[in-house]
């Protein structure tokens, strides 16, 4: 049977309080979709044919045979925000209006006006907003804007594509119809010319990062980093500039990178209903920060003489939706506040707003244009001695997560080779242009492009292999990073390299090469090395367990899956402790964590006190962060309620260790195996928990909290994990804390590690060059990842494959120039933007995954870091194949090509 | 039936479906979701380039099914047709062999594409079985007839592979079925774009 019963619209709903920036403390509520929406997402089919009680996605422990949210998307189910209307959902009105933004698409002219004047009455709009509108209203600016919603008469816009009213009609029909003359209408907004010229500052902060191996100073091991880095820079830029009399060599390169898009297949859209009765805000979005987000939407209404008001009790609503793609592009997107401001002016009805992919285009957050440049100095036997590097960002009119994409930037900027000395810099500019942010590799793109390539340059001056010098300088377990944090992991350089120094596309370049100039091709085949990090500088983090009267288990998160699969992998994290995995779960769950009550403020000493919340929905945070705390809450549950279970079963004191599972049967040693339905039917009898939350926090390492399970007493005293807070019972919002004896939380000084984490990846890049058309088509892709632990290798060969189509459109195709013909102008689609398509694509690629190295246990976060060396693997490629050129600017276009062999 | 009078009438999975007059230049991809509830048609660019929002349309009942862009056809331009969304694929028991292939190869990521690879790879099948081609070709017709289809998640790899999976056996059977290679009819991959 493939459709489920429609269950009734979940109705049991808690709101928490929330103190917002602002100062005011309201009840938000993040939920995932009611399951009576969300179909098969949130419900997939039931049981399959495996073992008793797996799921059909997954019939054995830890094993996919397909996504768990395959079902859903493969018949067409309502999944994604466009796909709802108001009518979905019975407890909102039915009528719905639908808005039009009138957007203004220069940026050098103060707008004068704007007109509707040319619509006929029939499609006039119920409601304009505009900014005396809001100003009247006395709403506020959402939490983190930095620039107003709206370009006030009279005022310059702030970026390309800020609207200057918004239009709301009554039906979509009359939406359709005025969209047709509104679109690309140049009536609608006038001018008057001010100037051309911009002014540019930075979003804080700036970034900087230096390290002098030689003098033990870093950011880690330097109490007076503040104050002395200046000088140590100093005295590191002095070397390089002294690089003849040290006998260094010095290999320095500008470099530009265009602002890609992260062109993401659904364009934002979302719903939004200002209760009036209730003076409540509903929201359903597709978003990767969904919590970052509402609180945000709660402070655009915060202001005491706001028009309209939120109850303080029951303030806002957000559903969270399976985002149509992110990559990035979905966190801290401006279209929620944007949604959520305009919603009280439909007069009570449900506002629809669905972005054009031209207005996507247009306002849609971007990886940055960025100005970089990189030096770095080897001394006479190609051992690297420093390295120093700065990188600028445009971010655009609005600031978002510029400054800390541009922080990732000079964070890898060491790549995966160890460097004595080192000053990387780094800031994101405050300017009109279109909107950077965040997007997939959050900077590390641009570190890998100019070391690696700068690598190759320094290996042929050499006359060293490429394998050869990157060898002799790479990361070991006794190296440290440029903030001086120690490297935990084996990284797996050296078998990386020599699986691919072995590959018979590097062996037969050659030879290849002389075969495609016979056919009047160039070639080349490139190498390059990325060692990106996942996780960002700490991490807090919730996952929860729930038990189900049929035997199945619910995995909650308040993690997003935008595709990457994070869905799939996390309900199989259970399976390691309860040998089952999941039957359901539901993303975006913040609803369910808010209700642990934790806090990062006040006491230490409170039970309730953790270092880190959680954060955005990044898709390098799900492999081991997001699985671990699934995976612990499965512990959880087996202490607090299997075990209790079985000990009743079999009236004998027992731990933990004693219980394993074999199909679908719990294995106590000299006892019948006991099915999971007797379990299952003791812990709903007893009353024991059918659910546990758990949280974790992790700087460098995890919190390690010791407790008390009553189930392990009086054996032991305590049982220590990597987890600072777990609760379990059985109503989801009333869950009890298991009682915390002590905690131990990371050392201070792995706050300033920056990064702790990294999955490198290394791969070999074929190219051909047609000379009479400048054509490049990449032929053929090896890569090699350090992956960890896989818990579903379908999905990390997909991540790869899907990395590698990114990266060649970013080295090779796609481009928004920031200019007034660029997307800003409100005028680009697919016809002007062109990414990877099949035909592009190598199709017989390959990726290597390493087994996990000794001792390591648990999976790497490989979604971005699939992405990154490819595109400075294509340009040590184009350089062999043309004759040692090196291009230092994406993308690297036919004309580019053609000039190079001019 | 003439559009200037009251209605366009066409056929949406096999159920009579009309449309006023007013509605006549409405795109396809908005009649589907907006008066029929089926959202399972994906608008993106709505220029016709992304091809998420693919169908299936057949001319007369039993014409050959063809890949249509419906983000960017007009109401007026399939009077009489039959339409087919993905919503059509399975049935309340079975799915369809490509989407069993697509969920086997784990050929999606965020899934949004999915349906318009599916509906476009349906089209495809239902070429193949009238059409004789080599085995050697069946990835350049995959290509032909799929490879417009974007999609930013996957690289398109697990899609080629899910379709070949499925289309490889009508192939085989087409051979068999036309053995004379001299009535072979050419695949064109060409849809009613």
């Amino acid at each position: 049977m493939l459709v489920n019963n429609k269950n009734t619209v979940d109705q049991h709903k808690r709101h928490f309080i929330k103190t917002l920036t602002s100062g005011t403390a309201l009840g938000l509520t993040v939920t995932s979709l009611p399951a009576s929406l969300a179909a098969q997402a949130n419900t997939v089919e039931p049981l399959g044919d495996g073992e008793p009680y797996q799921p059909k996605w997954a019939p054995q422990p830890g094993k996919a045979v397909q996504r768990i949210d395959g079902l859903a998307k493969v018949l067409g189910e309502k999944l994604y925000a466009r796909d709802f209307r108001a009518r979905d959902f019975p407890a909102w009105p039915d009528k719905e209006y639908i808005v039009h933004p009138l957007r203004s698409d220069r940026i050098d002219s103060v707008v004068t006006g704007y007109s509707y004047s040319m619509l006929p009455t029939a499609l006039q709009p119920i409601a304009v907003v505009d900014a005396a509108k809001l100003q009247a209203d006395n709403m506020s600016l959402g939490g983190g804007m930095s620039k107003p919603f709206f370009t006030a008469i009279n005022q310059m816009p702030d970026y390309y594509g800020q609207p200057v009213a918004l239009l709301i009609f009554s039906s979509f029909d009359i939406y359709r119809k005025a969209l047709k003359i509104l679109q690309f209408n140049t009536d609608c907004i006038s001018y008057r010319f001010v100037s051309a010229a911009q002014s540019v500052s930075d979003y804080a902060p700036n970034s900087n990062y230096v390290r002098d191996a030689s003098q033990g100073f870093s950011k880690v091991a330097s109490d007076d980093y503040a104050t002395r880095y200046p000088s140590v820079a100093n005295t590191i830029r002095n070397n390089i500039a002294s690089a003849d009399d040290l006998g260094w060599q010095c290999f320095h390169r500008k470099f530009k990178t265009q602002v890609m898009d992260p062109m993401f297949m659904e364009p934002e859209a979302g719903l939004a209903w200002y209760d009036t009765a209730n003076n409540k805000l509903h929201l359903l979005l597709g978003t990767q920060s969904p919590t970052g987000d509402i609180e945000a939407a709660a402070d655009i209404f915060s202001a005491d003489n706001c028009a309209y008001p939120l109850n303080p009790e029951d303030a806002v609503e957000l559903i969270s939706c399976y985002p149509g793609g992110g990559f990035g592009g979905r966190d801290k997107s401006y279209f929620t506040l944007y949604l959520a401001m305009a919603a009280p002016y439909a007069k009570g009805a449900v506002l629809r707003w669905s972005h054009t992919r031209f207005e996507q285009f247009q306002v849609g957050l971007k990886r940055h244009k960025t100005d970089f440049w990189e030096t770095l100095a080897f001394d006479k036997t190609g051992t690297i001695q420093a390295l120093e590097c700065d990188f600028v960002m445009n971010g655009g009119g609005r600031k978002n997560l510029s400054p800390y994409v541009a922080q990732l930037a000079a964070l890898s900027s060491f790549g995966a080779y160890d460097i004595p000395k080192a000053v990387a810099t780094a800031k994101a500019t405050s300017t009109q242009d279109i909107l950077g942010g965040s997007q997939r590799g959050f900077g590390g793109p641009q570190a890998f492009m100019a070391i690696e390539t700068l690598l190759d340059e320094a290996a042929k001056y050499f006359k060293k292999s490429p394998f050869a010098l990157r060898r002799k300088n790479l990361l070991t377990s006794n190296s440290q990073t440029i903030t001086g944090a120690p490297i935990t992991q084996d990284l797996q350089l050296t078998e990386m390299l020599s699986q691919l120094e072995s590959h018979v596309l590097w062996h037969e370049r050659k030879k290849a090469q002389r075969e495609y100039k016979r056919q009047g091709l160039r070639y080349g085949v490139g190498l390059a090395l990325s060692n990106e990090a996942y996780g960002t500088s700490a991490d807090g983090m919730f996952g929860g367990v729930q038990l189900n009267r049929d035997g199945t288990l619910t995995v909650r998160t308040p993690y997003i899956d935008m595709g990457n699969g994070a869905a799939t992998a996390l309900g199989l994290a259970p399976a390691k402790y309860l040998g089952l995995n999941a039957t359901h779960i539901k993303m975006g769950d913040a609803a369910y964590f808010d209700a642990l009550g934790l806090t990062t403020s006040g006491d230490s000493t409170q039970p309730n006190y953790v270092i880190l919340a959680s954060g955005s929905s990044s898709a390098c945070l799900g492999a081991f962060y997001q699985y671990h705390v699934v995976e612990q809450a499965g512990l959880a549950f087996l202490l607090e309620a299997v075990l209790p279970a079985v000990i009743h079963l079999l009236g004998r004191a027992l731990t933990h260790e004693d219980l394993t599972w074999q199909e679908g049967y719990c294995i106590v040693e000299g006892k019948s195996p006991i099915d999971w339905s007797a379990i299952v039917d003791v812990i709903f009898e007893k009353g024991l928990p059918t659910y546990t939350a758990v949280h974790a926090s992790f700087v460098g390492q995890f919190s390690l909290g010791n407790f008390e399970f009553a189930a392990l007493k009086p054996a032991a005293t305590g049982l220590t994990l990597p987890l600072d807070y777990i609760a379990v019972g059985t109503d989801e919002f009333n869950l009890k804390p298991v009682a915390r004896v002590n905690v131990v939380n990371p050392p201070a000084k792995a706050f300033n590690y920056g990064r702790s984490t990294y999955a490198p990846c290394a791969a070999l890049v074929a190219v051909t060059v047609d000379p009479t058309t400048g054509e490049v088509k990449v032929r053929d892709c090896i890569s090699v990842l350090s992956a960890g632990v896989q818990h579903c290798p379908e999905l990390v060969s997909g991540q790869s494959q899907g990395g590698i189509a990114m990266a060649i459109g970013y080295t090779l195709l796609e481009d928004c120039p920031i200019s007034a013909d660029g997307p800003g102008n409100g005028l680009w689609n697919l016809n002007r933007y062109h990414l990877a398509k099949m035909a592009d694509v190598p199709k017989a690629q390959q990726l290597i995954v390493l087994p996990p190295g000794q001792g390591e246990n648990t999976a790497r976060g490989i979604a971005e870091a699939v992405m990154c060396p490819i595109p400075p693997a294509i340009l040590n490629a184009l350089a062999m194949a043309i004759d040692g050129h090196r291009f230092t600017q994406l993308p690297v276009k036919n004309t580019h090509i053609l000039e190079a062999l001019a | 039936m003439s559009i200037k009078n009251t209605v366009v009438q066409f056929y949406v999975n096999g159920k009579v479906a009309t449309a006023q007059a007013d509605d006549a230049d409405m795109a396809l991809v908005d009649y589907l979701h907006e008066r029929k509830n089926l959202t399972g048609t994906k608008f993106c660019c709505g220029i016709g380039v992304c091809r998420a929002c693919t169908v299936g349309v057949r001319n007369q009942q039993y014409a050959p099914l063809e890949k249509t862009l419906s983000c960017s056809t007009p109401l007026s331009a399939i009077n009489g047709m039959h339409v087919y969304t993905v919503e059509s694929l399975a049935d309340q028991h079975q799915l369809a062999p490509l989407q069993e292939a697509f969920l086997k190869h784990f050929s999606f990521q965020c899934g949004y594409c999915t349906s318009g690879f599916l509906m476009a790879a349906t089209a495809l099948l239902e070429h193949l079985a009238i059409t004789r081609i080599q085995e050697s070709e069946l990835d350049a017709i995959i290509e032909q007839w799929v490879g417009g289809n974007i999609c930013r998640c996957t690289g398109y790899i697990r899609y080629i592979d899910a379709i070949r999976e499925v289309a490889l056996p009508v192939v085989q059977r087409s051979a068999t079925l036309l053995d004379a290679p001299s009535q072979a009819l050419v695949a064109t991959g060409a849809g009613n774009e």
